[in-house]
């Protein structure tokens, strides 16, 4: 599997050393953001695609998504932090 | 560099909790904390003692039964209560005992009954006006939308479509004549935060989150563990040892476990960081509806 496509991705320190990760994790620092925009400018869509390319979106959440989406449209793969299916 | 005078979001997010409960007591006439026992919950009433420390916190914890819960939850449950100071409520609808509603035989109704209909109950009967509940956004998508102040009708009814503003930390509490508030002080928290929350401060919480040798049998795809003589067993079915735990703790018929050897709490917090699936994978739940199931639930008025 290419790292493309990994859906869920997590740090190497987890399984190497997870003391060690949990240290540097609690001393993160943390991005705050939004989205503005009118209706159906795209600011759900934005996070959703950040999510997934951050690899943050679980593989029942993807496949529950999926399979949603092709019930509605059928087709193109989309994010949507508005309608995911378990965020 | 890291800055020690500045707030690691752990902190953050437990400053943010603390003030919700504040809030809360300051604001409401009757509050009361919904107490299921779980991780979740566990972290909640951690920030609760903490922010009215040395005072026990001034509302009573209200547990919603369903009495098909894991024995060791009752266990930590009744010992929290003693150790908290605090006055435990434990809540049976009437109707789901006398018609003895179990998750075998009566599948959604279960839920229906003891859970929604029981918390509602339990709500007029002691006129309680603000409630809070252990929910996150990242464990489901209508939770997600929910504020943090969720308004609900005389009938306890939630509209997603009607949510005030909720704006910065300002919340406003105020509510008409038999409506009530369900308020949720770690809604903004992940799962990680509360497994690193609880292994920071020792909090403690009920052993079926690490891994040990449980009698299991394995139903549509889902392990469940024989907690109890109530299990009802196939013809020939023989319940296996294996070495699971739990992710998430409800109805002991109705939560799945995974299988694991995550035995310390820095185990655990590994084995679900490398994990792939979310959290609320097992939980039989959230897949009634066509996967609208929480969303549809919340509106009946389930917390």
């Amino acid at each position: 599997m290419s790292d493309a496509d990994v859906i869920y991705k997590t740090d190497a320190l987890i399984a190497e050393d997870i003391d060690q990760y949990l240290e540097v994790h609690q001393h993160k620092t943390m991005l705050r953001f939004i989205t503005c925009g009118s209706v159906d400018d795209g600011k759900s869509t934005l996070i959703g695609r950040l999510l997934y390319d951050s690899k943050m979106i679980f593989e029942d959440q993807l496949a529950a998504l999926e399979a949603l989406h092709h019930l509605r449209v059928g087709g193109r793969r989309q994010v949507d932090a508005d309608r995911p299916p378990a965020l | 560099m890291i800055d020690s005078k500045r707030l690691t979001h752990l902190e953050r997010l437990e400053a943010e909790s603390i003030h919700i409960l504040r809030e809360v007591v300051a604001e409401a006439e009757k509050p009361v904390m919904l107490y299921s026992v779980g991780k979740d919950s566990a972290v909640m009433l951690h920030l609760a003692r903490k922010a009215f420390y040395p005072s026990p916190p001034p509302f009573p914890l209200l547990h919603v039964d369903t009495t098909w819960k894991f024995k060791a939850m009752y266990e930590l449950r009744d010992r929290m209560a003693r150790e908290s100071g605090m006055e435990l409520l434990v809540y049976h609808n009437p109707e789901a005992q006398e018609r003895g509603i179990n998750p075998f035989d009566h599948g959604p109704l279960h839920t229906d009954m003891w859970k929604t209909e029981g918390l509602k109950q339990a709500l007029n009967l002691y006129g309680f006006d603000a409630a809070f509940g252990g929910a996150r956004r990242d464990e489901e998508k209508s939770r997600a939308k929910e504020r943090i102040f969720s308004f609900r009708t005389s009938s306890h009814g939630w509209d997603p479509k009607n949510q005030r503003p909720e704006l910065w930390n300002l919340y406003n509490a105020r509510k008409n004549k038999g409506e009530s508030i369900r308020v949720f002080p770690i809604s903004n928290w992940t799962e990680l935060d509360i497994w690193q929350y609880i292994h920071l401060n020792d909090v403690p919480i009920v052993p079926l989150y690490f891994a040990e040798e449980r009698p299991t049998v394995e139903r549509d795809g889902m392990l469940l563990m024989v907690d109890d003589e109530r299990f009802p067993l196939k013809p020939g079915e023989e319940p296996v040892m294996r070495s699971i735990r739990f992710r998430t703790l409800g109805c002991y018929p109705l939560t799945g476990a995974v299988e694991s050897e995550a035995k310390t709490l820095p185990e655990v917090i590994q084995e679900t960081l490398l994990t792939t699936t979310s959290e609320r994978q097992g939980r039989a739940i959230d897949k009634d509806a066509g996967g609208a199931g929480m969303e549809k639930k919340k509106q009946e008025g389930y917390f």
